[in-house]
């Protein structure tokens, strides 16, 4: 075997907090091939981003590099003068970061930020690098190259700018590509493009890739090797088949576990019927616009929501399942009467939800909660965590003031929580702590409808396990009802009885869990399905 | 963060105090005004007298005995008129700053909750009044409706309210979005209490950072009014005396110098304190 | 959008705003006690009743409010906003005199403010902890601090009076002869009083334009251009700064009122020939039609440099561009 490209030798990495200077990375040491993808995997905070930024040389201002070497074609990276170093980022090595929504330059043109690695690395001409640029465009499948090139990032999707990033990071034929999680912020089929892409370019040009990621059935698809990362130390590494199919250490297993596999054990179903005389929730025909403001001030609108109809019966969970622009939160949403529906009807508990106003609309929403996705803003970071989860009881149904104390120190016991902690705010708690506190503010009222929207999304997988742990508990105990909204069809597999699919505001595929991920009737659910990574390609036949 | 082990509660307002306390630059400030209002409360006990009086000659250099900074050019006291203006510049400035939060906060909040022809009949509202230049515009109610503390207080509040305005709808705009505001509204709490109970908490730090700048500003403002001779004769002001006093700068430049260490100082401990509170409230560089 | 639309789409409001003016000012004077004929009737230490009835229908102030009102707005927009009671002069005459010179003090107080204003800016967020930023930090508060008639007093004794450098009043030395001799002594004159008014914005530009710096600095797109190799003056000067620029000229665009303003306070102290004067004599001698002209024609400035802003943001944002 050659002398691996990129050694990274006992690396320690420190910030700079007001506890002065903590280790996020310690005693690192890993290796790149030639033309291989090793992958570095872990969750938030275990230094996988940190490791990357180091080896490029951009730390943030808070960050150093306190021990170890860098060393890339016989030279110590982290000795080297930073004049020497710039010869080799976007030339040597080229790197693509997670966000490509705020990665690229909002004021130059898509052409001009390519073109500007060529003029400056390959002192190309200004006719000249364009040129290429638009080749580049081209050669990552961005259609009409030529044209789009004169465009502002503003002006493309997620995906195609984290093809231009990719363009941007490729352009001067870079040995290594670094990869920092690049499709985590893009939807499940555009992720399943991008990796396609990047398989394809990486064998053209022979680069070696880091890719950084979460999730372990992006390692087992893209990757040759793998390094598990965990609080900044490494737990295991091995190639890609070696770990998979023998981890050795706990805290693999349990990332390995994590990832949906979607070939479905058929679950007993003889409960779930495909249709009840008398549903919880009925919905039909709904319909949600929103005004679009035009030119001139003339209005246009906007169809999120499409006429769509499904029913939700009683204790059991109905999940709408689509990426992002399907319409799916709108949906659930105005079904709680927290977003203005257009047309058609919504029956919850034979109460017709979209006719109600005024103050029998406030008392009706005693009986339709929800659990938001974004842990950090979904609690008012004013109010302590007890009034937070009393809020819905003092203002809706009719328990007695004396009374409701009692009653959230009983829902904090429920949730995993102790009731003590009533007393703190929300930024005292970690996100999977407030997840909690969403929920037993959402069962206050108890409420006969719950809305989970994108409720573990937000979380890393070990904690994301333990909150849908909870939700199933509680809708046992509870014989609570859930209409449960995700992009993820891993969860939703988990969580669900039913499931619409929903695609550009309409529903697409309906049906019980095993009928549609068994046997998945249209073409977008088995795209959709298709696109899931999982650790099966990695596994060897027994 | 860890687990449980922490039981104490630390509200977001308490961790901006000791973010605030640790800033000595906003401390030292914070003390400063102490200081100056302290004069202007107790002054006029501490050195009674009518400041207008002319008690010596004309022009005596400061550090005379009996008259530490000295008379100006009609012989008055020039420690008695700072002492009695102090009076006039802090209540005005905190008046004048009470009227710009308190117009300012609601036609942003209505304009940031309500959107639709609510938000667009009163941002053009308020852009209108941007386009009056503040000091021309307040120079002409002064002049009409007379000179009177209490209408240039007025004066000053109506036209300072828009910056005050437009923050407070950028806040609401941003904070109406959130998931917590959502929350609210779904366990039935009404547009009134989302307003200000769960909207304008959250909102009022940017606020309160510029309602400190904003009562420096009127300070300012009412010194600049008063330099013109705009303001009621009968009543001494840190403007007024170095507005009157302007044409003998030759002969005693210190009549012009001295009142203006006096705004100087005032204003610059404001900001301090501002900034302090910008600081200490702002949570981007908390979590830094 | 196109450009030419949005410039009409402008003017056009900038048009409604000023007929805005035109009614505010109108109504206020109107409500305020005592009128134009009663400060003549004083002055002439007292008049007859058939006299004041006949200076009232000499101003056309017998008729109902709101005919006054059409005939002053039909009047203006004939550009002619009356005859001063005071000077007896017709106001645009005397305002067209003096605008010039507000509009030169304005303009370069701005300008100077801005251009200094970023560049301390830029090189303070280089070190945000380094001795520039610090500066820049100090000379923010005490620019915002001090009272800016305080200052040019201030500058006037020590450039003017010890240090004979710069004149101490007027705008121009009316012994020289020539357009360039002019211009260089009209320069010579406007020295102190752009260093004065400039001083206050520098203050708010810097401080905006460091915290904006140091924003954009940590953003993922700059860091996307380290990544590229880029010199660290292509990362602030190409990709930084262009970024950090909208929220300092959207600031520049709201600050133009008080520039008016500190200019009518600036122009006092240095004797500078411009509205500002004109506009506290005429308020002192109560001169209505002259004051209304002045709001008027002020509020025009500000309209105009908030179009020239908007303008500027358009060139350097593309994002603003798509928008009306």
């Amino acid at each position: 075997m050659s002398a691996p490209l990129l050694s990274v030798e006992n690396l320690r990495i420190e910030l700079a907090t007001r506890g002065g200077m903590v280790p996020v990375v310690d005693d690192l040491s890993l290796w790149l091939n030639p033309g291989e993808t090793l992958s570095i995997v872990g969750e938030s905070g275990s230094g996988k981003s940190m490791t990357a930024l180091a080896v490029m040389g951009l730390l943030p201002r808070i960050g150093r590099v306190a021990a170890g070497r860098i060393m890339f074609e016989g030279q110590d990276m982290i000795q080297m003068e930073d004049a020497a170093l710039r010869r080799i980022r976007g030339n040597q090595i080229g790197m693509i970061f997670q966000e490509p929504m705020t990665s690229l330059n909002p004021v130059y043109t898509v052409g001009e930020q390519i073109a500007e690695v060529l003029r400056h690395h390959q002192k190309q001409g200004a006719a000249e690098a364009w040129a290429n640029a638009v080749d580049l465009l081209d050669a990552v499948r961005i259609p009409n190259a030529k044209g789009r090139a004169a465009t502002y990032p503003h002006e493309m999707s997620g995906g195609q700018r984290q093809r231009v990033m990719i363009a941007m990071a490729l352009a001067c034929r870079p040995k290594i590509l670094i990869a920092d999680e690049p499709t985590t912020a893009l939807d499940v089929t555009v992720q399943a493009e991008i990796f396609d892409l990047m398989r394809e370019l990486a064998t053209e040009t022979q680069t070696a890739t880091i890719l950084i990621t979460h999730d372990m059935g992006v390692v087992a698809e893209m990757a040759d090797r793998v390094v598990v990362m965990l609080k900044g130390e490494k737990v295991e590494d091995g190639t890609v088949t070696d770990l998979i199919n023998r981890p050795q250490n706990d805290y693999t297993k349990s990332l390995i576990a994590s990832v949906p596999h979607l070939t479905p054990e058929t679950r007993d179903e003889s409960e779930v019927t495909a249709q009840v005389d008398q549903p919880l929730l009925s919905v039909r025909d709904l319909t949600v616009q929103f005004a679009v403001k035009k030119r001139w001030g003339k209005r246009e609108m906007f169809t999120a929501v499409n006429g769509i109809s499904f029913d939700v019966e009683r204790g059991k969970t109905l999940a709408i399942v689509g990426e992002s622009g399907s319409g799916k939160t709108t949906a659930a949403l105005a079904v709680a009467r927290l977003v203005a529906a257009q047309a058609g009807h919504v029956t919850l508990d034979s109460t017709d939800m979209l006719t109600l106003e005024g103050e029998a609309l406030r008392q009706a929403r005693a009986n339709v909660q929800v659990i938001f996705q974004d842990p950090y803003s979904s609690l008012n970071p004013r109010l302590r965590a007890g009034a937070i989860v009393r809020e819905p009881m003092d203002n809706l149904g009719n328990l007695p003031a004396a009374q409701r104390d009692a009653r959230v120190a009983e829902l904090f016991e429920q949730v995993g929580l102790h009731p003590e902690q009533m007393n703190l705010f929300p930024h005292q708690f970690s996100g999977g702590q407030r997840q909690r506190i969403s929920i037993a503010r959402a069962l206050s009222t108890n409420p006969s409808l719950i809305i989970c929207d994108e409720a573990v999304s937000a979380l890393d997988v070990i904690i994301q396990a333990q909150i849908l742990d909870l939700l199933r508990d509680l809708q046992r105990d509870l014989n609570l009802t859930y209409l449960f909204i995700s992009h993820d069809l891993g969860v939703v597999q988990q969580m669900c009885d039913h499931v619409a699919v929903m695609y550009m505001g309409d529903i697409v595929e309906y049906g019980t869990r095993n009928a549609v991920f068994a046997a998945p009737q249209k073409a977008y659910t088995r795209n959709l399905l298709a696109a899931v990574p999982s650790v099966e390609s990695a596994r060897e036949s027994v | 963060m860890s687990e449980q082990t922490h039981l104490k509660a630390r509200s977001p307002f308490a961790e901006a105090f000791e973010m605030f306390r640790r800033n000595h630059a906003a401390v030292a400030g914070l003390v400063i005004l102490l200081a100056i209002i302290g004069v202007a409360v107790l002054g006029p006990v501490l050195y009674p007298g009518n400041p207008f009086d002319m008690v010596w000659a004309p022009f005596t250099p400061p550090g005379t005995e009996g008259y530490l900074l000295g008379t100006d050019y009609l012989g008055r006291d020039l420690l008695s008129l700072l002492i009695h203006g102090a009076r006039v510049s802090l209540t005005v400035g905190l008046a004048a700053a009470f009227v710009t939060v308190t117009i300012g906060i609601t036609i942003g909040a209505l304009a940031g909750f309500y959107r639709g022809w609510v938000e667009e009949v009163l941002m053009r509202l308020t852009e209108f009044f941007q386009v009056l230049p503040t000091l021309l515009f307040s120079m002409v109610i002064v002049a009409l409706f007379g000179a009177s503390l209490l209408m240039i207080t007025i004066a000053i509040g109506l036209v300072s309210w828009p910056a005050v305005a437009r923050i407070t709808r950028a806040e609401f705009l941003r904070i109406r979005e959130l998931e917590y505001v959502t929350a609210a509204r779904a366990g039935g709490v009404r547009n009134g209490g989302l307003m200000f109970r769960v909207i304008l908490p959250n909102a009022l730090p940017p606020i309160i950072v510029q309602a400190a700048l904003m009562v420096g500003s009127a300070i300012l403002f009412e010194a600049g009014l008063s330099f013109l001779g705009l303001t009621d004769p009968n009543v001494a002001s840190w403007g007024q005396i170095i507005g009157s006093n302007r044409q003998y700068i030759l002969d005693a430049s210190y009549t012009v110098t001295v009142p203006g260490i006096a705004i100087f100082v005032t204003v610059l401990a404001i900001s301090l304190v501002g900034d302090g509170l910008n600081d200490a409230l702002n949570p981007k560089l908390r979590e830094r | 959008m196109g450009f030419l639309v949005v410039l009409a789409q402008r003017t056009l409001y900038g048009l409604l705003l000023l007929l805005a003016v035109l009614v505010l000012n109108f109504t206020m004077i109107n409500l305020a006690p005592g009128d134009v004929v009663d400060t003549i009737a004083a002055d002439m230490g007292g008049a007859s009743a058939e006299l004041v009835a006949q200076i009232r229908a000499e101003y056309g102030l017998d008729q109902p409010v709101i005919v006054q009102l059409g005939n002053y707005v039909w009047r203006v927009f004939q550009f002619d906003l009356g005859q001063s009671y005071f000077y007896n002069r017709p106001v645009t005459e005397m305002i067209f005199e003096r605008l010039p010179a507000t509009l030169l003090l304005v303009f370069s107080a701005q300008i100077f403010a801005l251009v200094v204003g970023i560049l301390l800016g830029v090189f303070a967020a280089q070190r945000p902890n380094g001795i520039l930023s610090h500066i820049v930090t100090l000379f923010a508060l005490f620019g915002y601090a001090a009272p800016v008639f305080w200052t040019g007093i201030l500058l006037l004794i020590a450039f003017s009076l010890k240090i004979p450098l710069f004149p101490v009043a007027g705008m121009r030395d009316v012994t020289v002869e020539g357009f360039f001799p002019q211009a260089l002594s009209v320069a010579h004159h406007l020295v102190l009083p752009m260093l004065t008014l400039g001083s206050i914005f520098i203050a708010l530009y810097s401080r905006l334009c460091r915290a904006s710096m140091l924003e954009v600095l940590g953003s993922d797109y700059v860091r996307t251009a380290k990544a590229k190799g880029l010199s660290p003056r292509d990362v602030t000067m190409k990709h930084a700064l262009k970024n950090a620029l909208p929220p300092v000229v959207t600031l520049a665009g709201l600050q133009f009122s008080a520039v008016i303003s500190g200019a009518v306070l600036v122009e006092t102290v240095f004797s500078w020939p411009g509205l500002g004067q004109l506009a506290l004599t005429s308020i002192l001698a109560r001169d209505t039609p002259t004051i209304l002209g002045i709001l008027f024609f002020s509020a025009l400035v500000v309209i105009v440099g908030n179009l020239l802003t908007d303008l500027m943001l358009r060139l350097i944002d593309p994002r603003v561009r798509g928008k009306a």
